[in-house]
């Protein structure tokens, strides 16, 4: 189920009203039922793989904990990994990995079939591997208990608002609130009320708008001007921002709303002055995640330069992968593991000429704004294109500038109206940023702190019923209806 | 219990201020539409005088250029054609214009329009309030979304066309004309096959068009506009005499004045398929030396003056 599709507009009022009708153990089964009726919306069968995934981890969870003996702890966690990663490998990358071995062989010379399987990619599948198998892992860790409520952590495991696309919960921020009941709140109701209606701006409003720009721009390199190109690649930029970023608002709004805090996926990447400051503002949960259990353990930032750059391009190259079954994705990654490096390479010899050549720090934190915007937008064209020889095709012809003129560029109304939302989406994010409250946190229900969300400013009823109606309108005026579906389902 | 009933006052009072806001601003945008430029805007506020129409898809975009089509026959012409519109939808649009402005002496359609899909209903939403005819092929197409804009009637201006409208709020839209030149790699590279479809629909839309124009005495004349390479339309033969075989039901003296293959250089095409201004000029001339414009000249109207002559 879509969260901009009519059965989700059924859908919710229906499965609110029962969750918050009920209590206790009851509640956890609506929560639980609801979810997977909303998984089972796609495809009921994967249903099954999903409570497969649950239930292996919950099982590898309880014997880890109780388990004292270290071998056999690391064949648990071994196989946790082992099954999760299967998983994963089969369903979303034993046709990739086939057909490149083939494409491998054919190169070195040797005739070899390659033989694909028709297998339908599980939606969702990265999302819930991941949290499952971090879970696993703080278990092993010693830094997590173990859940003994199986209806509880199969709940963890499904709740519908990022069971699809994230973010990624982890076991340690969602199960503790998952203890008592929440209390239905009036201040909650609100914020969650415009953070969702947020999100439903990004995605219906902007990413939607975008979409169709971007596609003819990349099905058909040739047919367009360099500077329609151009925009296409900064176009997609702020799709793929809006529609990420947009499913991430409605997803944490709808947790929200039922009284669990998710914390936030997207924090102005755009405004970053260096990479390894877009990696924490960009996908927060998943950047995060591969810097705890993929990055860390690798050695991180300790050892010989050539280990800490090993570790970065390991890192991206896989996060890369992770995104999907394509090459790209891996360029796309490691152009960004070149970038990090770049980065602690240059970082501080530019810093030095900047303090000796006196730049105001605001001059030269807009060159560094600018600069990692445009370098994040070169290693999008790899992300967005089908294939090397689309990604080649659209910077060569940016490259030669051919055509630098307006006149060139197809659907400019479009397009102007599409620049139009930008500006207003980034006078937003600027109005609304509120490097205080960046930084503060909150007790919750359950007395954990949690870094608030800073999408949706604190401010008076009447001022959230103005914002709300504002989105509204948005969307009945700019919005496109066509059930696009959120880029982030494909990985 | 208190928090409960907070929220469904402020859901209420959100729910009314966005009903209140929507009727507003319905009425706001109205006024811009109806008072626009934009070709649509002007056929449906009524009291146009054009002497010649045009219509088509972005072919008749391109090829009509009414502000050389004007000085070449001193007669005021209005292009009706827009991208994507199918004879459907141009049944739609002539009918309108038929019943809101005077009729005009000659009807210019680029029959390819035949071939167009209705993807542009959806765009019709905007100028659905206007129009019963649009309303119904909208509700058609998305019995949904017609719901729901009688509920948010500023869904009808969620649309390319209400961009437009608002673009040419202060200025006509006749002198719009692709000025680009198709590219070496467009070329090269755009040389797949294929067949202009042949849509059963479309084709008893545009029969009932001719004969909406005939009935009323207005002189029709059909072409075909060039296109760069027609040896990759395997079928442009047989759509056009299908084509005229609709027409010929109507008015066994109408032709298609078929132009596929008079394009020129490349350098006349901004694409594949469309003209660009050099194109266009080229061809207004040639449909000049073939007295297209000329009143009476053409055989259909000389019989259109022959019907017309008893009655006088």
């Amino acid at each position: 189920m879509l969260f901009n599709s009519w059965a989700f507009l059924i859908f919710l009022p229906v499965f609110a009203a029962c969750y918050w009708a009920t209590g206790g153990v009851a509640r956890l089964w609506v929560m639980l039922i609801g979810s997977l009726i909303f998984y089972a919306w796609w495809d009921w069968r994967f249903v099954f793989l999903v409570l497969f995934s649950a239930l292996v981890d919950y099982s590898i969870g309880i014997l880890l904990e109780n388990e004292t003996d270290d071998h056999r702890r690391h064949r648990l966690i071994v196989m946790s990994v082992a099954v999760n990663l299967g998983l994963l490998g089969f369903f979303k990358y034993f046709n990739f990995f086939v057909t490149s071995a083939g494409e491998l062989l054919s190169a070195l010379g040797l005739r070899v079939q390659s033989n694909t399987l028709a297998i339908v990619l599980p939606v969702g599948i990265s999302f819930y591997v991941f949290k499952t198998m971090s879970y696993t892992i703080d278990v092993y860790r010693r830094t997590e208990p173990a859940e003994r409520s199986l209806l509880k952590f199969t709940t963890f495991v499904v709740f519908f608002p990022e069971l699809v696309a994230g973010p990624i919960v982890r076991a340690s921020r969602m199960l503790p609130q998952m203890k008592h009941d929440h209390k239905f709140s009036y201040e909650r109701t609100l914020s969650a009320t415009t953070l969702i209606l947020s999100g439903y701006v990004r995605k219906v409003v902007i990413a939607d708008s975008l979409a169709p720009l971007v596609d003819v721009r990349f099905a058909n390199p040739a047919a367009h001007s360099a500077l329609s190109l151009l925009l296409g690649v900064y176009l997609y930029a702020f799709q793929i921002y809006c529609d990420f970023s947009g499913y991430s608002n409605i997803a944490i709004g709808l947790a929200r709303f039922f009284g669990f805090d998710f914390g936030i996926n997207f924090d102005r990447p755009y405004f970053s002055r260096s990479f390894s400051e877009f990696w924490t503002r960009w996908h927060i949960s998943l950047s995060s995640w591969l810097r705890d259990y993929l990055y860390i353990p690798l050695g991180g930032n300790r050892g010989s330069t050539f280990a800490v750059y090993r570790n970065l391009m390991l890192t991206m190259l896989l996060g890369g992968l992770w995104h999907g079954a394509n090459w790209t994705f891996v360029a796309w990654g490691g152009l960004h593991g070149f970038y990090l490096m770049m980065q602690r390479l240059l970082g501080p010899r530019y810093e030095r000429l900047r303090s000796l050549l006196r730049i105001p720090s605001i001059l030269s934190d807009a060159f560094l704004v600018v600069l990692v915007f445009h370098l994040t937008c070169l290693s999008w064209v790899f992300f967005r294109a089908p294939t090397f020889g689309h990604a080649w095709q659209v910077l060569r012809q940016i490259g030669g500038m051919r055509d630098l003129s307006f006149a060139g560029v197809d659907q400019k109304m479009l397009v102007l109206k599409c620049v139009m939302l930008i500006a207003v989406l980034i006078a937003f994010e600027i109005m609304t940023f509120q490097p205080r409250r960046r930084k503060a946190v909150l007790a919750t229900d359950e007395g954990e702190k949690v870094i608030v969300s800073a999408q949706v400013p604190e401010v008076s009823p009447i001022l959230r019923l103005a914002f709300a109606a504002s989105c509204i309108w948005t969307v009945l005026l700019f919005g496109t209806f066509s059930g696009n579906s959120f880029i982030y389902f494909q990985f | 219990m208190r928090d409960g009933r907070r929220a469904t006052i402020w859901m209420l009072a959100t729910v009314l201020t966005v009903l209140a806001g929507d009727r507003l601003g319905d009425a706001l945008l109205n006024a811009i539409l109806v008072r626009s430029q934009f070709r649509f805007s002007r056929l449906y506020r009524g009291w146009e005088k054009a002497s010649i129409v045009t219509l088509g898809d972005s072919r008749g975009v391109n090829c009509f250029y009414a502000p050389r089509i004007e000085q070449i026959t001193g007669q005021s012409v209005l292009n009706l054609s827009y991208n994507g519109l199918s004879s459907r939808i141009g049944e739609v649009v002539l009918r309108d214009y038929l019943e809101r402005n005077r009729a005009p002496r000659l009807v210019m359609l680029e029959v390819t329009y035949a071939d167009a899909p209705m993807d542009l209903v959806s765009e019709l939403r905007t100028y659905s309030n206007l129009s019963p005819g649009m309303r119904a092929l909208y509700t058609e197409a998305h019995p949904l979304a017609a719901k729901a804009g009688r509920v948010f009637r500023l869904i009808a201006y969620d649309s390319e066309m209400f961009l437009r409208a608002v673009s040419y709020l202060r200025r006509s839209d006749q002198d719009w004309i692709s000025r680009t030149t198709i590219s070496p790699e467009l070329l090269a590279s755009d040389r797949a096959m294929r067949k202009l479809r042949i849509n059963t629909a479309n084709l008893d839309a545009f029969e009932r068009s001719v004969r909406l124009l005939r009935e009323r005495g207005i002189q029709v004349c059909l072409i075909v506009s060039p296109y760069q390479d027609p040896s990759l339309i395997t079928n442009i033969d047989e759509f056009i005499r299908l084509i005229e075989q609709r027409a010929r039901r109507v008015d066994p003296l109408l032709r298609v004045h078929d132009y596929a293959r008079s394009g020129g250089p490349p350098e006349n095409f901004s694409d594949g398929v469309h003209l660009n201004a050099r194109g266009a000029e080229a061809l207004l001339q040639q449909m000049q030396r073939d007295a297209l414009f000329t009143p009476g000249t053409s055989p259909q109207a000389e019989a259109v003056d022959l019907i017309e002559k008893p009655e006088l």
